[in-house]
């Protein structure tokens, strides 16, 4: 399904969100690490409301927009065998829909423990291990998502879909048409990217404003 | 502990010792195994858990048939006995998951995907299975299968680690505020006998050897006081 570099897609941009989620998933995986009994949690909280809002949303949105979209690409309602898309299509909606409930389920896991310890003045070992459990096992349910996406979702819908198409993915994906603050996914993308990546998406940027 | 003299005021006392060698074996081995993801060679990981998995299924069992066994009406002991059960559990899946061929992850995989799927209804499922595999083989292959299993095997190696974390706390605080104070010195002796000889293997100094390779000169000299007195 890989495409060679010359081929790049418009919506290859959605690599910088996926590069954003995996950066924030490693550094709070690391500030875990380092969590001592007798810290407090305040830090990972706001670091952990953060990942957690801007996944939800992508996730929202990827479901929303470009899962539809593949269905839309599927011929009739059952499975027809022998057909390549279609197999691909059956099996990446199946392994988003697995991979979305893993995700979601293990973030009410962590703010359960987040919930509970909150109040606390400070943290004791146990709760620290659960908190460090809790969160490699969504940054695991997370790699494997965007892993799916990278290898069956954007090659196929890049297939199926012309540029155009694929900035409104784009803008649906960076831009939240429901906030007061529409761009906050994509200023959030922004603050988790390197200087190089920065200017590569604030190109982008300035193409959806002449979308919105 | 009465650290100066290396020796024990009670010879159950050994237990947090016994319990901090096998965190540092569980940790050692997370740590091969996150060394060993680029290469995704497991062998030596293997080797390892094999090891810590013998060391803890042994240890448990011994505490179950010599130590709480012994106490009747003791919620602490049937806590401390189903929790043994959860850890064995756990340590299986694990193993078992370990000797998994990566074939068989990738169908038990698929299978599971079919069935989340709400796009197939159930006679089609072998036949989707089977296109699905055929394309992954074809597409995917095997490093990205893989990478998911090095992953899922990670996140159960992680989770077996803070079990016994969990479980060794819980235990150390039953030990000495409920079995030290009613249990003679004696019977605690017979039971740190049973934990550190294996009666039923050739060597049955194997544990013992195991921690000595383990333990620092300090804890070294503990343990070698208290086997005085086996």
């Amino acid at each position: 399904m890989r495409r060679r570099d010359s081929e790049n897609s418009t919506l290859d941009h959605i690599t910088f969100v996926h590069k954003a989620l995996r950066t924030t998933a490693s550094e709070l995986i690391n500030s875990t690490y380092r969590l001592k009994t007798g810290d407090n949690l305040k830090g990972i909280n706001l670091a952990f409301t953060s990942w957690v809002s801007a996944l939800v949303f992508y996730l929202e949105a990827s479901e929303k927009y470009l899962e539809q979209h593949l269905k839309q690409l599927l011929h009739g309602r059952n499975y027809i065998g022998n057909n390549y898309n279609n197999t691909l299509i059956i099996w990446f909606m199946g392994l988003a829909k697995l991979n979305r409930t893993r995700q979601l389920k293990r973030i009410d896991d962590i703010f359960s423990i987040l919930h509970v310890e909150i109040g606390k003045t400070s943290l004791i070992t146990r709760t620290i291990q659960h908190l460090n459990l809790g969160i490699l096992r969504l940054k695991i349910a997370q790699e494997d998502y965007l892993e799916t996406q990278e290898e069956s979702l954007i090659p196929l819908i890049c297939k199926h879909s012309n540029s155009t198409q694929q900035l409104h993915f784009l803008k649906h994906i960076l831009i939240d048409q429901e906030s007061e603050d529409r761009k906050w996914m994509i200023k959030w993308v922004i603050g988790h990217l390197d200087s190089t990546n920065t200017k590569l998406i604030s190109d982008l940027e300035r193409r959806l404003d002449r979308l919105i | 502990m009465k650290n100066e003299k290396l020796i024990l005021d009670n010879p159950l006392d050994i237990m947090p010792l016994l319990h901090k060698a096998f965190m540092t074996q569980s940790i050692r081995n997370e740590l091969l195994l996150a060394s060993s993801f680029t290469g995704r060679d497991l062998v030596l990981f293997q080797k390892h858990f094999e090891l810590s998995e013998r060391l803890l299924t042994y240890h448990i069992n011994a505490e179950d048939l010599y130590m709480t066994s012994q106490i009747l009406d003791s919620p602490g002991a049937r806590v401390n006995e189903d929790e043994h059960v959860e850890l064995r559990d756990t340590a299986s899946d694990l193993t078992a998951f370990l000797g998994e061929a990566d074939s068989t992850t990738l169908e038990n995989y698929v299978q599971e995907t079919i069935l989340a799927s709400d796009h197939t209804n159930h006679d089609e499922i072998t036949e989707t299975t089977e296109d699905i595999l055929n394309i992954l083989s074809q597409t995917i292959g095997q490093p990205r299968i893989a990478n998911r299993k090095m992953r899922d095997l990670y996140e159960r190696v992680v989770a077996l680690r803070f079990l016994e974390s969990d479980h060794f706390e819980n235990e150390e605080s039953f030990i000495s505020t409920q079995i030290i104070p009613n249990m003679p010195r004696d019977k605690q002796l017979e039971i740190v006998k049973h934990l550190l000889l294996d009666q039923s293997c050739l060597n049955s100094r194997w544990i013992i050897e195991w921690l000595m390779t383990r333990f620092d000169s300090d804890d070294q000299k503990i343990l070698n006081n208290l086997i005085l007195l086996l």
